[in-house]
């Protein structure tokens, strides 16, 4: 019972991290309404410079913390202006997708500077604690669960005793009425957008004090805290604090009874399924986040230009392949990103849901391969096959647990699927495994960089056969009405969730093949290869890319992995310098055109109807003239 | 010179022109009525003018200076109040934070914004006893009020009014026509007042335009209510 006991308090003062984390996403996103995700960016930022302050250059604990605290709201309000005054009038969506880019851009800044090793900070509160209730609670953590209380009890007060807090409320209720008001709504949004970002610098600077902290860990945590934010609707601060707190102590109290690897993560996805599966109301502001309408866009004039750049591009690839086998590397990244981003064209481009769990997706395609291939020793097509059943059957789960929620709810359900997959999954018996470590040799036909390209580049052109097929298949047809008016095809008799769930077992295969073609290239790994980071970044490639057309995801990945290898600008191993790329890609795109960069490769229909008019122009003038001439004068 | 002067505007929604080469005065502390039918183009009038929409041609001017565009707070502290169609009530704000959030966005303290809610109390008493309430449970009579009062607080030149009457009584609507004559006269507020039902608007109006399909077919004093009111009729219908 003790252990119980000290579980619960222990994760409590865990929670307290949590907790902040959720206050700061929801103050943002109820002023806003945007789902602010460079918020991690911001805490590791935090959490980082706290770090480098304290244990590098020995500035006193005080000092540091609101060196940090100060350094990151001017990043903040930086943020703001990118994603605000850049982007005034783009939907609450692009706005989220801009903050998802800033994300991207952050962590691999700070992988750049900072390494991914794990680093410490000198802790903000002196060594030891205090006994509650038979436990020990270390100075640090009673710290951070007072602060956090102190946090909710302060931002309360801020909203319901002080008239910028008034005007904040107002924003929140109806942004254009209090504008008609006389208040400024770019003040306003500043103001608080500050707020949360020295929020996000508290809360880097308390998890660095709790111990070793490493980047990863930041996307993990920003997923807590969007979970703790959805058990206050993305409204209540005090209940996405208490949510915080509640995840930390159900985490805790987990790993106590059940000492399985990534026991706590487990809890969360169940706790998190029920609670998104169990809530069937939803402030408005969140039901109505959707990823995203089709818009009306138009192609571009550079189109025929950018094909000719797409395919010189792809030649270009082939033969340096040919030339040196070194090249072969890149080329089979290129197309493993390019076989993922295919996996979002049936998800994202024609049925409008999202998933933030497609690193797990594409870790059970590895591990599928290694369970059928090395454990089984099956034939390596049969496989192949396995893969893609399996990932076709555990994307059929996903959709099935996912075709009834939101843009928010999905994308913290897939990446609450993503974490427990890393973090349990690959670490039980079932992978027959030893702590997750995987060896998968390819067979001795593609064991050299241009074999495997030319295996991989067969299965990526299979695959995108495959989605043209569905694309002008009947099936495709009923998918494309769906994400144009789900309810008015439902009229029609026809069931949206069908096509929801049946895109997310596509997406599923295909995911699973990348996963595959992954483990075929770096042929040893350990589940971290798979860690939720991963999922953003696919997630990120494909968007830039574009999800709308099936040449997006040839031109994504081609842009962001191959050009900065040819430009000599990535340092080996490392995808940093695409993510910053692609980072800062999705934040121009996002401002200019939805469709990524196969926007800029669509033939515009200014263009197209010149060429019907320019084959029948002779008849359309002639039956005018026709017209004209039996007018009665 | 006008307190207001639309000269030549045009408003488009995307590739639809909704208003056309529309000239408009509202004179100082008269009430002006825009009459047409759905879809004429008079809520998208009211709504450039308060800066929800740009202009695509025309001058707007205010006082003689032009009203900046697409700066609908910087429009609203220049004195321009606007009362949008469907009301515009914060209705999770209680009844006093509504009027705070007004005084407080043109930069006025606690106890100025205090000072000027007692002073539109006195047009509005039956609010006085709602002040606690969320706004969003008053009936739409109590709601239109607060939105009146609360646009009114901030002493504004001009108040832009999007149909005030619709959806409600007709005894509710004459009260609220009443508040907005009494404050016409008693506060000098100039009015430029949307509205279908023609006759009331007639009657309360010095000036009336007529929009049909986006441009103006008619305008004229009010000086004869049952001439001018047959007279509008005919192209409103």
């Amino acid at each position: 019972m003790d252990l119980y006991i000290a579980a619960i308090v222990s994760g409590a003062a865990v929670g307290g991290t949590y907790a902040l984390m959720a206050v700061g996403i929801t103050h943002v996103f109820n002023v806003t309404r945007v789902l602010n995700f460079a918020h991690a960016g911001l805490v590791l930022w935090g959490a980082n410079i706290y770090a480098s302050l304290t244990f590098e250059r020995e500035w006193p604990v005080v000092l540091a913390a609101l060196a940090a605290i100060a350094v990151v709201t001017l990043m903040g309000l930086v943020s703001e202006v990118l994603v605000f005054r850049f982007a005034e009038r783009a939907t609450p969506v692009k706005k989220a997708i801009m903050t998802f880019g800033l994300l991207m851009v952050m962590l691999a800044v700070a992988v750049r500077i900072y390494g991914q090793e794990p680093r410490a900070a000198i802790s903000l509160m002196p060594r030891g604690g205090f006994d509650f209730i038979g436990t020990r609670v270390s100075w640090q953590q009673g710290t951070n669960l007072l602060l956090a209380a102190l946090v909710v009890g302060g931002m309360g007060m801020f909203l319901q005793s002080t008239r910028r807090g008034l005007l904040t409320r107002a924003m929140a209720e109806d942004e254009t009425v209090t504008q008609l008001l006389g208040v400024s709504r770019s003040s306003v949004a500043r103001l608080n957008w500050a707020i949360a970002s020295a929020l996000a610098g508290l809360t880097g600077v308390l998890i660095a004090s709790l111990g070793v902290f490493f980047t990863g860990q930041f996307v993990f945590l920003f997923f807590v805290g969007l979970t703790a934010s959805l058990v206050g609707g993305l409204r209540s601060l005090g209940l996405a604090a208490l949510g915080g707190i509640a995840i930390g102590v159900i985490q805790n109290v987990t790993t106590v009874a059940w000492s399985a690897i990534g026991a706590g993560q487990v809890a969360i996805f169940v706790a998190v399924v029920a609670l998104v599966l169990l809530r069937r109301k939803w402030p408005d502001e969140v039901s109505n986040l959707a990823w995203s309408k089709p818009e009306a866009e138009d192609g571009s004039r550079a189109w025929l230009v950018g094909r000719v750049a797409l395919v010189l591009g792809w030649g270009a690839l082939i033969l340096a392949i040919i030339n040196d086998d070194i090249w072969g590397t890149t080329g089979v990244t290129v197309l493993i990103y390019t076989l993922v981003a295919y996996s979002f064209v049936p998800l994202t481009g024609w049925t409008g849901q999202i998933s933030l769990g497609h690193g797990g997706l594409m870790a059970v395609g590895a591990y599928t391969l290694g369970e059928a291939y090395i454990y089984h020793e099956l034939p390596f097509g049969v496989a192949i096959l396995a893969v893609v059943v399996v990932g076709a059957f555990v994307g059929t789960l996903l959709g099935l647990l996912t075709f009834r929620l939101g843009f928010v709810q999905t994308a913290v359900v897939t990446l609450s699927f993503a974490s427990v997959v890393v973090s349990w999954l690959l670490f039980t018996s079932l992978t027959h495994t030893t702590a997750g470590r995987l060896a998968v040799f390819a067979p001795g036909y593609l064991d050299t960089g241009r074999s495997l390209f030319v295996g991989i580049g067969v299965v990526t052109i299979v695959v995108a056969g495959v989605l043209w097929s569905l694309r002008n298949s009947h099936w495709g047809t009923v998918t494309l009405a769906i994400r144009t008016n789900a309810d008015m095809v439902r009229h029609f008799g026809v069931s949206p969730v069908r096509a929801r769930v049946g895109a997310f077992a596509i997406s599923g295969a295909i995911a699973g093949l990348g996963g595959a073609a992954l483990i075929l290239l770096i042929s040893i790994t350990g589940p971290a290869t798979f860690g939720l980071t991963l999922s953003l970044t696919v997630l990120l490639y494909a968007v830039v890319g574009g999800t709308e057309s099936l040449l997006g995801p040839l031109t994504g990945s081609l842009v962001l992995i191959a050009l900065p290898k040819a430009l000599d600008l990535t340092q080996s191993g490392n995808t940093t310098t695409s993510d910053i790329i692609a980072g800062v890609a999705i934040i121009y795109l996002m401002t200019t055109r939805w469709d990524g960069l196969s926007g800029i490769l669509k033939r515009p229909a200014s263009s197209k109807a010149r060429g019907l008019l320019g084959s029948r122009g002779g008849v359309a003038d002639a039956d005018a003239t026709e017209m004209a001439s039996t007018s009665p004068a | 010179m006008a307190l207001l002067e639309l000269d030549q505007v045009s408003f488009n929604y995307g590739p639809i022109t909704a208003v056309r080469d529309l000239s408009l005065d509202v004179e100082e502390g008269k009430i002006v009525a825009l009459l047409g039918r759905n879809g004429a183009g008079k809520s998208t009038t009211l709504s450039g003018i308060a800066g929800l929409l740009k202009p695509r041609t025309g001058r707007i001017s205010f006082e003689g200076n032009p009203l900046p565009r697409s700066q609908v707070s910087r429009v609203a502290r220049m004195g321009v109040a606007y009362v949008p169609e469907g009301r515009g009530v914060l209705g999770g704000l209680t009844v006093e934070e509504n009027l705070n959030a007004a005084a407080f966005g043109h930069g006025l303290d606690r106890r100025e914004a205090r000072i000027e809610i007692d002073r539109v109390l006195e047009h509005f008493p039956a609010i006085s006893s709602r002040m606690n309430q969320r706004a969003g449970t008053m009936s739409g009579g109590e709601q239109q009020m607060m939105v009146l009062m609360r646009a009114t607080l901030t002493r504004p030149r001009l108040l832009l009014v999007d149909e005030p009457g619709l959806g409600l009584a007709p005894i509710i609507v004459r009260a609220v026509y009443d508040q907005l004559i009494e404050l016409n006269r008693d506060e000098g507020l100039s009015v430029l007042l949307v509205e279908q039902y023609v006759e009331l608007a007639v009657e309360t109006a010095d000036q009336v335009y007529v929009l049909q399909k986006g441009e103006l077919v008619h305008s004229g004093p009010c000086s004869d209510v049952e001439a001018t009111t047959d007279l509008v009729a005919t192209y409103v219908g």
